[in-house]
């Protein structure tokens, strides 16, 4: 089949009626969680995984596309109306977005925001749609000694993303591992570390340890702060007109929007880096490039400081997807729950996905694109209604919220004692948290591990029980050479200079 | 600085070496291959804390911060009351199943703790029942657990 015929066959699938469901639901969810600070889209994606593993393959993906690329557009907008970013990556916004709400103009912020967001999402996707042949030629490359490094290099990348906090993340990374080594080896079939439980003999499950992880803890931090989320007054009124003419702006300074989102998406598709560093670098850019009279301005209301980091923080979902499916190393968290989904429905990111279910990956480009779209509109028509979602009371969150992750984590298996072990991940994931333990190297490690263990037994069955074969071709001492790079940046942080060591993202 | 007291980094820091020591411990009963990961990991986390520890004692982890620490407005008690009370969520559940715990423990929630009306409490916490209901049992198809005494009469 060519690619226009996939195509026209994705599209026809989306638009099946409840199909086009999943994608609405996804969007409005998505946006939810998006505009909650703490809340975000890996809580949400892990809060959907139960759900989405009754549905078929493509729904549940079109389920998860609406959530991945609604949640950044939502999240500017408590950071323009309330100085609370929704998710991580929409700080940046929130120094020139809340300064302009003050001014009167938080209309325009939210529709520069918007259209930004969408046209950045566009940019990113549009990347992932050139770079298939090519991944597609590269992937087939590797073998067995590639993917074993890759998933080290993941590891070791993401980690060193965290700044200052490499070695945190590498506990939490290391914490990870050991967990998923819990139960049967797929190979020799010892039951490891199971303590005698015969809960254990399958390992810990993905679904109940994310859900913990993320949702339950931070359920735990939001009971124990107490209060609504949002602690600010009045919500700015958003003038609709105001909106329809910001919309136009990113297109005035289309510029700043080309260079934010090609700047979202090359940092996307760095394992780790993500979404914070990548707004905050199109921030930087963006005042670093205007004219000197202008760079005043930055800080005070300027609405190029709104379009830079909101564009760049969409189109990184582009470029993160690239690693994603072509690798399976997830660049986020967020991509480490969405591999769980991929994974929990039978299909193997790397060769085989590029391969066999290539009709898949348009359909989750096209979702992607379409939820950026309805995004954009719905955040652009009820602003301010959705900003008010910030002054719900942590009493009335929280239970709903644990209902359903804890509901969530039993419904996969029947099985009760997932329950506990939700509950378990969830005080596991909290006190990580509270000491400043980056999490994203938790998913990351659960999803890799097994991928790690798989290549590292076919490495040596290659080698006829040696690892001299990860020396012998050239992706893997590229690969190889990259993790060594890796640590010599963090020694040569610690060692000389680690108080300027890379800025600290923490994406949780 | 004053650091030298025993708080959830040092713990927690105790509980991930003991948790690598009992993973190499039982690990070398394996076979090579299901061993290799496992203790690898195990290594690479002593390694890890004893590199965070030192560096520690030394006063460098500026980003350092504690289960209770100053500034973030959240108390020791009120943390371990969280967690028991988001503890009990489970508990109920396991006794008297899902549909029931949820709109027990979201009517406890509301009227006790958050101080609102019986009204409301009552209208949030029935609605969250029947929700559950509705999209776990009639839309999805899922009989949820129904606790413990109702699975002891069903067996």
């Amino acid at each position: 089949m060519d690619t226009l015929a996939i195509i026209a066959s994705a599209w026809a699938d989306l638009m099946d009626p409840l199909s086009f469901f999943y994608l609405v639901l996804g969007v409005v969810i998505g946006l939810v969680f998006g505009v909650l600070p703490g809340l975000g889209g890996t809580t949400a994606l892990a809060l959907l995984i139960p759900f989405s593993i009754g549905m078929s393959a493509s729904d549940a993906i079109i389920l998860m596309a609406g959530v991945m690329a609604s949640t950044p557009t939502s999240g500017a907008v408590t950071a323009i109306l309330l100085n609370t970013p929704g998710t991580a990556p929409n700080a940046a916004t929130t120094l020139d977005g809340y300064p302009l709400a003050k001014q009167g103009k938080a209309g325009l912020a939210i529709g520069a925001a918007s259209m930004a967001s969408g046209v950045g999402g566009l940019l990113g996707i549009g990347f992932l749609i050139a770079m298939i042949p090519i991944t597609r030629e590269v992937v087939l490359m590797f073998g067995p000694p590639e993917f074993f490094l890759l998933t080290i290099l993941g590891l070791i990348s993401v980690s060193l993303s965290t700044g200052a906090k490499f070695l945190k993340s590498l506990v939490v990374g290391a914490f990870g591992v050991i967990v998923s080594c819990v139960g049967y080896h797929f190979v020799t079939g010892e039951v490891r570390f199971s303590g005698g439980l015969d809960y254990l003999w399958d390992g810990f499950k993905l679904v109940p340890a994310m859900i913990g992880f993320f949702a339950i803890s931070e359920m735990i931090n939001l009971w124990a702060k107490g209060g609504s989320i949002s602690e600010g007054g009045d919500v700015a009124r958003v003038n609709l007109k105001q909106v329809l003419s910001g919309c136009l702006l990113p297109f005035k300074h289309w510029m700043v929007t080309l260079r934010g989102s090609a700047i979202g998406t090359g940092v996307g598709a760095l394992p780790g880096v993500g979404g914070t560093v990548a707004a905050f670098m199109a921030y930087t850019l963006a005042v670093a490039s205007a004219k000197p009279a202008d760079r005043e301005s930055f800080g005070q209301g300027n609405i190029i400081g709104v379009i830079a980091p909101e564009a760049s923080n969409n189109a990184k979902e582009g470029g993160a997807l690239v690693p994603t499916l072509a690798f399976g190393i997830p660049g986020s968290a967020e991509m480490a729950v969405f591999l769980s989904v991929l994974v929990l429905h039978g299909m193997v990111p790397g060769p085989t996905i590029m391969k066999e279910s290539i009709d898949i990956i348009w359909m989750l480009i096209i979702a992607t694109v379409i939820s950026g779209i309805m995004a954009s509109a719905i955040t652009i028509l009820s602003a301010s209604s959705m900003a008010k979602l910030t002054f719900v009371d942590s009493k009335t969150l929280v239970p709903i919220v644990l209902a359903f992750a804890l509901i969530g984590s039993y419904s996969l298996d029947n099985e009760i004692l997932d329950v506990v072990a939700a509950l378990g991940f969830g005080i596991v994931g909290f006190i990580f948290m509270r000491l400043g333990f980056p999490r994203i190297s938790f998913p990351l490690a659960l999803v890799l591990a097994p991928i790690m263990e798989t290549s590292y037994y076919q490495t040596m069955k290659i080698g006829d029980g040696s690892l001299g074969i990860l020396f012998e071709r050239t992706p893997s001492i590229i690969i190889f050479v990259c993790i060594v790079g890796c640590l010599l940046y963090f020694l040569k942080g610690f060692v000389f200079d680690r108080q300027s060591s890379t800025p600290a993202t923490a994406k949780d | 600085m004053e650091q030298k007291r025993f708080d959830g980094f040092t713990a927690t820091m105790i509980a991930m070496l003991g948790l690598a020591a009992v993973t190499i411990y039982f690990g070398m009963d394996y076979k090579p291959i299901s061993r290799f990961l496992p203790i690898a990991a195990s290594i690479l986390l002593v390694a890890c804390v004893v590199w965070l520890m030192y560096d520690r004692s030394k006063g460098g982890d500026a980003n350092e911060k504690t289960l209770s620490g100053e500034g973030d407005e959240m108390s020791a008690a009120q943390i371990w009351q969280s967690i028991l009370w988001i503890s009990v969520f489970a508990a109920m559940a396991y006794t008297v199943g899902f549909i029931f715990g949820s709109a027990i423990y979201a009517f406890a929630s509301l009227y006790f703790f958050g101080k609102r009306s019986l009204r409301h409490s009552l209208f949030v916490s029935v609605g969250l029942g029947v929700l559950i209901f509705v999209l776990f049992d009639l839309v999805l198809g899922k009989t949820l657990y129904e606790g413990i005494f109702v699975e002891m009469l069903l067996e």
